[in-house]
């Protein structure tokens, strides 16, 4: 830990963390100070001019802007609490905010969460001194102009940028977030701030499409409403929403999220169900950034899903799903048992715990067919399988193609929320020489297709259990209350129930503990929302000995 | 007075490889270009001008051929476009009439100017005549207001009766001056239809080294040691009692400063030497101060030699300094106190004495300037 | 044409007048490049870097792009012969309304620009210097292109300069059409191959500038008066002017002034003899703007004592700036002079900090709505109240200055705006403003 450092606040000493600039000082001291153009994960602009602070200086006080003003030890500052000159420096550019902005938020998606709408109810001025018999100036782009009813040119408005993003550029604000985010994280720059002064407005290059895996971020970092995902747009008006921080299940460097869902339990609130995902800031593992398919994956949780069991593909209800596995795994002679990577760690600690309990009629296979893919350096490691070190860790191998090869060994598979057949069809057929197959899946996949017995399970979204990611960090799932059949089970708790032992939550946790000696000091308090990082083996079994002499 | 319409003005037959066709006469002053800085991306505004000079205007595919030029992303090279407002997004008319309209040039009779071009063209400012000769334009000062208001025709300025062709102190652009060019570039314009270019980089060398490690280029950087090495500047001293302080300015990068005294100003020997990096202060020059003790009465001289790393710069000028006895400071106290100095032992009076001698000598120090 | 009073060496302007001074062949009889001369009583080669900066730093001269910074400061703590090449850009983008003292020395004296920028690159070590000239000065350009073929020819360019070992090249770099390239940082984007948006500060230029590394921006009479300090020593220099504000300094004067043009003046001389030198002041002098538009105006009482220095102005809350003075008589209307400065910085606003994008512009909005004929009571208030929100608050001093000639007409020709919100009520009081935007095609 770095030593923290003095500095003044508003004439009260305080001690925060070094190296940062003063903005990041003030949050971290509890003076809510306003940023539009600064964010955390991209370089500075400064020139929004929102976030001026009094600073004393050499030649006295002066007003500067904290986001570009690195903290020195001892350093006197005055904010919004003590100055007026604070004050009125922001409410002034607020005004100037708004000069140009339409102003639409009833019909604009970013309402609720937009920096604008929040600052200028805070910051801003009480009654506007815009004049009305003074015209706005917000042309934006000749390609997208037009004119309203009042004969005054407009900003283009729901611009068809790309694929995926919508822009409207009256409402943009000019902060060049998004510009930094292509040029500087993206690393291709497909955004820029053309012509200047009140013309300024944002564009690709004319013509052409906005276009990169990761451009949904763009609307992300974007402060207001200007950059919008299609995918959202008047789908859900934010304060309906609720946040579950979660982790991508698709990618073993496992993104931190939050899952945006409607509980619509209140009167007049649209549906309820997972409406977004959003990339949740963490500085060790995915800054602020999400790829774009990650973030689509909470359509795949209303599609398709498995919500009883299935004999044979023939509906039936969850307990009799149960009452037929148990009965095959009963039967059985020798049972193939394949863990899974998708899976949480808790989950994994279940079948484990089923293999012990059914000894040697029981054998242990694992590992993934999807391919491994190179990371990008942003929000991906390139790695589908996104605990494929939890199953490291628990020891678990790494030999699905041995049982390819062993098939008629087996007269019974059994696999937890893993596609085996849509990883790898070809290779997959081989089992389907194995006569009883069961399946606990939360889709109705393929492989659930293949199922002699399938029985629905919760999927990602709704379970909670942890994960470690690629860096050995161990990182948490929370379940959000939007499972569509309440019934159902999260896999640790199906396995458990099958194996007669019937955990609870804190069973599950303490049986993934006893396996794996680096969890010893580690709880799901510990892991909290940005996940822990584990020490190696190596440092654990040195302790470990260091412990015995 | 917009741009609307950009988009429809593109001309439909170009291409990417037709740009890079008719840009393949300029592929001379693009090679110079690449060589003159160490980016290719510096070139941009210069390859836009080019684009300029081959099309008379820059369209987007024209943006885009030089954003190939100058590594940068298509739009990069769009919105530095946009930025300036002297690359012309639309096919332009033959002659492009700038008027300032800045507060000069504004009392200068700018409006009036303007006026009477408006209805000479028959056109308003921000449009282009029907036979495509001329546009006109409200400019912001073009610094030229000594002879306001303003005037550019293309590139050249107003300054001066068409005749002469030169610039003319204190002459003020007139309506007759501007209506006789309108006269003449009409004339010009039935006598020569086809348009002509001109070179937007104002005729650059073509053969230059280049920048050094830029692509393309053959320059060689500079040697560290293409100058003199930085001797000590500004010798002073002052002193009395016996006691002198010498001061000198040193480069920052000196790394060794060898204070050298003599009697007659003729043999000089070393008799200390300074390491500059254990004074502090901000980067730049540095005073370094040296004390040294001679008889009272005598004159002595001294001078500097700087060091950099090991070249060793030819020694300052000397400076002569005579140190008289001040009656009020009490010599034998002194001497001690310097004594203990030398051997390292704390002496408890020690700073406020030797501040006190400091002050003292500033009054009587008899300071000569170098040597006559 | 007498450009200079009685007594006054022609630091700058000595070729101004001489037929084809700025050929190589006359410059040269006129002493130009002697300074360059080598061996014994070498004023250049030969002689440390070290003490060619110290010789400009004691000669006190000052920026004259408009900050007035001490040149030999600003060298002094640019890091010499480091891992990364030291670049020296000139400052040619002469757009401060009202200015064109560099567009003369461009265009009648390039010689004295290239011989102080070899003089300046020597002492700090450079070995690419670029000039970066504004867009509209095409004919400058060519004459600045025609003499460095001049000094290459001549062997004063290139590699191995007149046998010393050193080298330089000089490169012109054309801008395009925008007044924000003259601040500093804003030029060093521009000459990069980007929009020209000033950057933030810290790193200044001197340490990390043109292609991240030390880069030293100097207007064109800055250097243009060296060659003059290394021929005459920099006590001479000093020895003009006052003791804060050392040497001569061009002036180009224009409005109603009987001799409009550039004039060559010992900083410190009393301004109304200034005027007399330029002809004396048409009709009744009601004030003056000192420095270029972005300096606070004078009224006619303050002209009355003013002397042309950096002191003196700032004492008078204005600023020398960039010798562009502009005296206006009575029959004036300063409304209608603040309106064209108001439209001037926000169309050359860059467009980055909010306060100056959005401030600028609505400024001018509501200046042009006086102007037409549409204000209300409390504009006047109002649109002070702007120019305070986004004086200093700004990354560059683009915003500020727009505030300070605001404030500057706002205070000093208040009667005037006052009488136009007294019109406000009858139509068609004023005109009409829509038209007045420049640009239009592109
Ligand atoms: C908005 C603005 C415009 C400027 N325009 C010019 C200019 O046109 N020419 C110039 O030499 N300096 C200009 N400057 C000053 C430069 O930033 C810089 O101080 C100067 O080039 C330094 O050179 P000097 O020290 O020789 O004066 C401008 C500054 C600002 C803030
Ligand atoms: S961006 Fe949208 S929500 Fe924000 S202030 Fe503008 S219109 Fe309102
Ligand atoms: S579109 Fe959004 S992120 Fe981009 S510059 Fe505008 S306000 Fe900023
Ligand atoms: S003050 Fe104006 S010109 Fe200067 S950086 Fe800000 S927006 Fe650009
Ligand atoms: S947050 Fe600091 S200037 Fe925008």
């Amino acid at each position: 830990m770095t030593d923290k450092i003095q500095i003044t606040i508003d004439g009260e000493e305080h001690s925060v963390t070094p190296g940062q600039q003063l903005i990041q000082a003030l949050w971290e001291a509890g003076v809510d100070t306003p940023n539009f153009c600064y964010h955390e994960d991209l370089s500075i602009a400064g020139n929004c001019r929102i976030c001026l602070a009094e600073v004393e200086g050499p030649r006295g006080w002066g007003l500067m802007i904290s986001c570009h003003m690195p903290i020195r030890p001892g350093m006197n500052v005055r904010t919004q609490r003590s100055s007026e000159k604070v004050v009125n420096a922001r409410k002034g550019v607020m005004e100037f905010q708004l000069v140009n902005h339409p102003l639409d938020c009833p019909i604009c998606d970013k309402a609720g969460e937009c920096k604008l709408q929040e600052h200028y109810m805070s910051d801003g001025r009480g009654e506007s001194r815009m004049r009305d018999d003074i015209g706005k100036q917000y042309a934006g782009g000749p390609d997208h102009q037009s004119c309203d009813r009042k004969g005054q040119t407009r900003g283009g408005k729901h611009i068809d940028l790309g694929d995926r993003v919508l822009l409207d550029q009256e409402r943009c604000i000019s902060c060049s977030r998004c510009v930094r985010f292509m040029r500087e994280v993206a690393g291709d720059e497909q955004l820029e701030l053309a012509s200047r002064g009140d013309h300024t407005y944002i564009t690709t290059f004319p013509g052409e499409k906005l276009d990169h895996e990761y451009d949904l971020c763009t609307t992300d970092v974007c402060p207001v409403g200007a950059l919008t995902g299609k995918h959202f747009r008047f789908q859900q008006r934010v304060w309906f929403l609720k946040k579950t921080n979660s982790i991508v299940p698709d990618d073993s460097l496992g993104a931190n999220i939050t899952i945006d869902y409607n509980e619509g339990q209140r009167e007049g609130a649209p549906e309820y169900g997972v409406y977004r995902l959003m990339p949740r800031r963490n500085p060790d593992v995915n800054k602020s950034w999400l790829h774009n398919d990650s973030r689509m994956l909470y359509t795949q949780l209303t599609e398709n899903r498995l919500t009883e069991g299935l004999k044979h593909g023939e509906p039936c209800s969850l307990a009799e799903a149960n009452t037929a596995m148990s009965a095959a795994l009963a039967s059985a002679k020798k049972i193939a048992i394949v863990a899974s990577g998708h899976a949480t760690n808790e989950d994994n600690a279940a079948v484990l715990a089923l293999l012990e309990k059914l000894g040697d009629r029981a054998e242990l296979f694992g590992g993934s067919w999807l391919a491994v893919g190179e990371g990008d350096g942003i929000a991906r490691s390139g790695d589908p399988v996104a605990n494929r070190r939890g199953c490291e860790l628990l020891a678990i191998p790494d030999n699905l193609d041995q049982l390819c090869e062993r098939v008629a060994e087996f007269d019974c598979l059994l696999t937890v929320g893993h596609d085996l057949w849509a990883a790898d069809a070809e290779k997959a057929v081989a089992l389907e020489g194995i006569s009883e197959r069961l399946v606990f899946s939360a889709w109705k996949d393929a492989t659930a297709s293949r199922a002699t017995v399938a029985m629905g399970v919760r999927a990602w979204a709704e379970v909670r259990g942890t994960m470690v990611n690629c860096n050995d960090r161990i990182q948490m799932l929370q379940a959000c209350p939007i499972c569509p059949n309440d019934e159902l089970m999260s896999i640790w708790e199906a396995v458990s129930e099958l194996s007669g032992v019937e955990w609870d939550s804190a069973a599950a946790w303490k049986a993934v503990k006893a396996r794996v000696p680096q969890l010893a000091d580690v709880s799901y308090r510990s892991i909290g929302a940005l996940g822990q990082q584990l020490v190696s083996e190596a440092a654990v079994a040195a302790s470990a000995e260091s412990a015995e002499v | 007075m917009s741009k609307v319409g950009i988009a429809e003005v593109q001309p439909q037959d170009l291409t990417l490889e037709g740009v890079a066709e008719r840009m393949s006469k300029h592929q001379a002053r693009i090679d110079e270009l690449v060589r003159r800085y160490p980016v290719k991306r510096a070139t941009l505004l210069q390859v836009l001008w080019l684009i300029q000079e081959e099309f008379g205007w820059v369209p987007r595919l024209g943006i885009k051929w030089a954003a190939g030029i100058a590594e940068v992303s298509p739009v990069h090279a769009f919105a530095v476009t946009e930025f300036y407002t002297m690359y012309k997004q639309v096919p332009p008319a033959r002659w492009h009439i700038r008027v300032c309209q800045t507060v000069n040039c504004l009392i200068q009779g700018s409006e009036a100017l303007i006026a009477h071009l408006e209805e000479k063209l028959g056109i308003a400012c921000g449009s282009v005549t029907e036979d495509n000769l001329f546009a006109l334009e409200r400019v912001e000062c073009l610094a030229a207001c000594g002879n306001g208001p303003a005037v550019q025709i293309d590139d050249e300025f107003l300054y001066g009766p068409e005749e002469l062709n030169q610039h003319e102190d204190g002459w003020h652009t007139q309506a007759a001056d501007v209506d006789r060019w309108i006269e003449r570039l009409r004339a010009e314009a039935a006598a020569h239809p086809e348009w002509e270019t001109v070179d937007q980089l104002g005729g650059i060398i073509l053969d230059s080294l280049g920048h050094p490690g830029a692509p393309k280029a053959s320059g060689s950087p500079n040697q560290e040691t293409y100058a003199a090495a930085p001797p000590a500047i500004n010798l002073n001293a002052e002193g009395a009692n016996g006691k002198i302080t010498v001061h000198a300015l040193i480069a920052p990068e000196c790394s060794k400063l060898v204070f050298e005294r003599s009697d007659d100003d003729l043999g000089f020997s070393e008799v200390g030497a300074i390491d500059p990096s254990t004074i502090k202060g901000p980067p730049g020059p540095k005073t370094v101060t040296f004390d040294d003790r001679v008889d009272i009465g005598k004159t002595v001289y001294y001078r500097a030699i700087a060091h950099s790393g090991n070249r060793v710069a030819t020694p300052s000028s000397s400076i002569a300094i005579t140190t008289e006895a001040r009656p009020e400071a009490d010599t034998e106290y002194n001497l001690k106190v310097l004594s203990d100095e030398k051997s390292g032992k704390e002496n408890g009076g020690k700073k406020e004495v030797n501040a006190d001698i400091a002050q003292a000598s500033e009054k009587t120090a008899n300071k000569e300037e170098g040597k006559k | 044409m007498k450009r200079t009073p009685e007594n006054c060496p022609q630091v700058l302007s000595a070729l101004f007048d001489v037929t084809d001074g700025h050929t190589m062949s006359v410059a040269a009889e006129h002493g130009a490049y002697s300074r360059l001369e080598t061996g014994a009583g070498a004023r250049i080669f030969g002689r440390s870097q070290f003490e060619i900066i110290e010789d400009v730093f004691a000669s006190g001269i000052r920026g004259r792009g408009g900050a007035g910074f001490p040149t030999g400061m600003k060298w002094r703590f640019v890091p010499r012969n480091g891992e990364k090449p030291v670049y020296l850009v000139i400052n040619a983008d002469e757009g401060e309304p009202g200015t064109f003292k560099d567009h003369f020395i461009m265009d009648r004296d390039p010689h004295s620009l290239i011989e102080g920028m070899i003089i300046a690159g020597y002492a700090l070590g450079v070995r690419t210097a670029y000039i970066f000239v504004r867009g509209e000065m095409l004919p400058q350009i060519r004459r600045l292109n025609s003499a460095l073929q001049e000094a290459y020819e001549a062997g004063f360019l290139g590699e191995n300069i007149k046998g010393t070992g050193y080298n330089l090249d000089i490169y012109v770099h054309r801008g395009a059409g925008a007044y924000i390239c003259g601040e500093e940082t804003a030029l060093i984007n521009a000459l990069e191959g980007c929009k020209g948006q000033p950057r933030l500060k810290p790193p200044f230029p001197a340490i990390s500038g043109a292609f991240e590394s030390p880069t030293v921006v100097n207007n064109v009479e800055t250097i243009a008066a060296l060659p003059w300090i290394f021929e005459h020593g920099p006590a001479a220099y000093k020895a003009l002017g006052t003791s804060m504000s050392p040497g001569t300094k061009l002036f180009s004067i224009s409005g109603d002034v009987a001799k409009p043009g550039v004039y060559e003046i010992p900083l410190g001389m009393p301004m109304k003899e200034f005027f007399d030198l330029a002809g004396g002041v048409v009709g009744d002098l009601a004030g003056c703007i000192p420095g270029g538009s972005s300096s606070p105006v004078l009224s006619s009482d303050e002209c009355d004592d003013a002397t042309m220095d950096y002191e003196c102005m700032k004492e008078l809350g204005t600023m020398l700036g960039s010798g562009a003075v502009m005296p206006f008589n009575t029959t004036r209307d300063p409304v209608l002079m603040l309106q064209t400065l108001t439209r001037f910085y926000s169309h050359e606003s860059c467009g980055q900090c909010t306060p100056c994008r959005e401030g600028t512009g609505y400024a001018d909005r509501v200046v042009d709505a006086v102007v037409a004929g549409k204000g209300r009571m409390g504009d006047v208030e109002f649109i002070q109240d702007l120019a305070d929100q986004f004086e200093w608050t700004t990354i560059c001093p683009l915003a500020t200055a727009d505030a300070w000639a605001i404030g500057g007409f706002l205070k000093k020709f208040r009667s005037y705006f006052d009488a136009y919100l007294d019109k406000s009520d009858e139509k068609d009081a004023g005109r009409d403003v829509a038209s007045l935007q420049p640009g239009g095609f592109w």
